[in-house]
């Protein structure tokens, strides 16, 4: 199985061609251009054939931030009617006020004369939201919504007392795994709450011995990217039995 | 001239006519910055970090389709026999424009509006080629960095020393010679992104000298795949499998 895995799989670097089918309509796999009739590859990375078509896994990309993605970002400034947050993206997120004051229930609106700004987020705190829009300057917008599948209330706004790890964002769709099953095994094996950010920040509350478990995975998972037979490894340093089920998760995959 | 001459001609440090220096590219040499590389052409060393893309200051001066390259070439202090002023000479002034004008081919500079991609060269030792070295390295690093690329660029030069055509210039060939000519390709999508020109020669003599050139920048565009495949490769036990892919 392992040997087959390999056997899939081709390093690639810029501007070579590809000849193989190329679903371009995913989202996250636009890491391939047309240049007269051949399809060329933009980045460096791995080029994995899942079914009949072909993926690339890039060695690194730079983030580009999309709607719905969940993100924890710093505080950096003020704008006169909310926060300037760095999410780790070319350009930074803007998080109004009046978002924030409908998200704590609040009817008023928002009044520049009576909000203080700062005693709600200062300089330097860490906040979770999710990415509404990206507006006409690339700018993301943040939003804090009341309900929204996969995100725990506690994981929006302002995020006390976690360690935090820092990871290239091109390896956070490793972390998450196919539909999850990486990050879903960590979390049901480990004491503690671990939330990822697609931005490549992930976040840990705990005891320290565990958070350096967490560390020691995360190195696992990023040095192992292109390797097949990764979840199994993980189970093992997680101490779980490995599944059939985890088992067929096994190999490059990149959600 | 004849192919028996030019047999026998041996160059000034030993190399035949078609003979590059010895050469070494390594990628992912800095840890602070986003992409780097460095490279080592004969007694040429190189290095190259690249930020970005981020937000590009003064606003105004920002790029509302596509991003914007700064690229810094610098000769350090130390990098000739006598001090050179570590101030932008007009010479390093130039250089930067022509690299920056060259790498501007081939980043996909669309992808990011109101961006800026910084490329910092520092020429570290300086052996003649500088320029061409620079933008090899340069594209290695943009490449490390994940910022999409159309195709790597791949510099070479060639010139004319003692009636004979030569590849890869170095220093004292490069001030006694009659003509230098370097260049710069995108080897897959075959443009040429760079080419100057010193000095005269004649139409023969400039078709000999591009095609020793492009042979040259072909075999530097190897080195740059090595380099950077040998980053996935020491990730990971993946071995490379070529025709796999369906034809």
């Amino acid at each position: 199985m392992e040997e087959e895995d390999k056997r899939k799989m081709r390093i690639v670097t810029p501007g070579e061609k590809i000849s193989g089918r190329i679903n371009l309509r995913r989202t996250d796999n636009n890491f391939f251009i047309k240049i007269g009739n051949s399809m060329i590859a933009t980045n460096l990375g791995v080029l994995k054939k899942t079914g009949s078509s072909l993926d690339l896994i890039p060695y690194k990309s730079v983030y580009t931030p999309r709607r719905d993605d969940y993100v924890i970002g710093v505080v950096i400034g003020y704008a006169a009617n909310g926060w300037i947050v760095d999410i780790g993206a070319s350009t930074k997120a803007f998080l109004s006020a009046q978002e924030l004051i409908r998200w704590e229930g609040d009817a008023q609106r928002f009044d520049p004369k009576k909000y203080e700004l700062s005693e709600h987020f200062k300089i330097g705190d860490l906040v979770g939201a999710v990415i509404i829009d990206i507006n006409a300057q690339s700018h993301p917008i943040l939003s804090l919504p009341s309900e929204k599948q996969g995100i725990n209330k506690k994981h929006l706004g302002k995020l006390n007392g976690y360690f935090i790890i820092k990871v290239h964002t091109t390896k956070i769709p490793r972390i998450i795994g196919r539909k999850g099953s990486m990050i879903k095994m960590i979390k049901e094996n480990m004491r503690g709450d671990v939330i990822v950010g697609q931005n490549g920040v992930i976040l840990y509350k705990g005891n320290y011995e565990d958070f350096l478990l967490l560390k020691k995975i995360i190195k696992t998972i990023i040095s192992n990217t292109f390797a097949p037979g990764l979840t199994g490894k993980i189970a093992q340093m997680l101490g779980v039995t490995v599944t059939e089920e985890v088992n067929n998760n096994r190999g490059v995959e990149h959600e | 001239m004849n192919n028996g001459e030019r047999e026998e001609f041996i160059r000034v440090d030993g190399r035949k006519p078609d003979e590059l220096r010895k050469y070494s590219i390594r990628a992912g040499i800095l840890k602070n910055a986003d992409g780097s590389a460095e490279i080592k052409l004969g007694k040429n060393w190189i290095v190259v970090g690249v930020y970005g893309p981020k937000e590009h200051f003064p606003k105004f001066e920002a790029l509302q389709d596509r991003a914007i390259i700064n690229c810094r070439y610098h000769m350090a202090p130390y990098s000739t026999t006598e001090r050179k002023s570590p101030k932008p000479s007009r010479r390093e002034i130039e250089l930067s424009k022509v690299i920056r004008t060259a790498l501007e081919q081939a980043v996909i500079l669309e992808k990011f509006p109101e961006m800026s991609i910084d490329i910092f060269i520092e020429v570290l030792q300086a052996e003649g080629s500088t320029r061409v070295a620079s933008i090899t390295a340069a594209s290695v690093a943009l490449a490390e960095a994940g910022i999409p690329l159309r195709d790597m660029i791949v510099g070479c030069s060639a010139g004319k020393v003692n009636g004979q055509i030569v590849v890869d210039v170095g220093e004292a060939e490069d001030k006694d010679g009659e003509a230098d000519l370097p260049i710069a390709v995108m080897p897959n999508l075959k443009r040429v992104v760079l080419l100057q020109m010193d000095g005269k020669l004649t139409h023969e003599e400039f078709k000999r000298a591009f095609e020793i050139a492009l042979k040259g920048a072909y075999e530097l565009y190897e080195e740059q795949k090595k380099a950077l495949k040998k980053l996935i490769e020491e990730m990971s036990l993946v071995q490379e499998q070529e025709g796999d892919e369906d034809e």
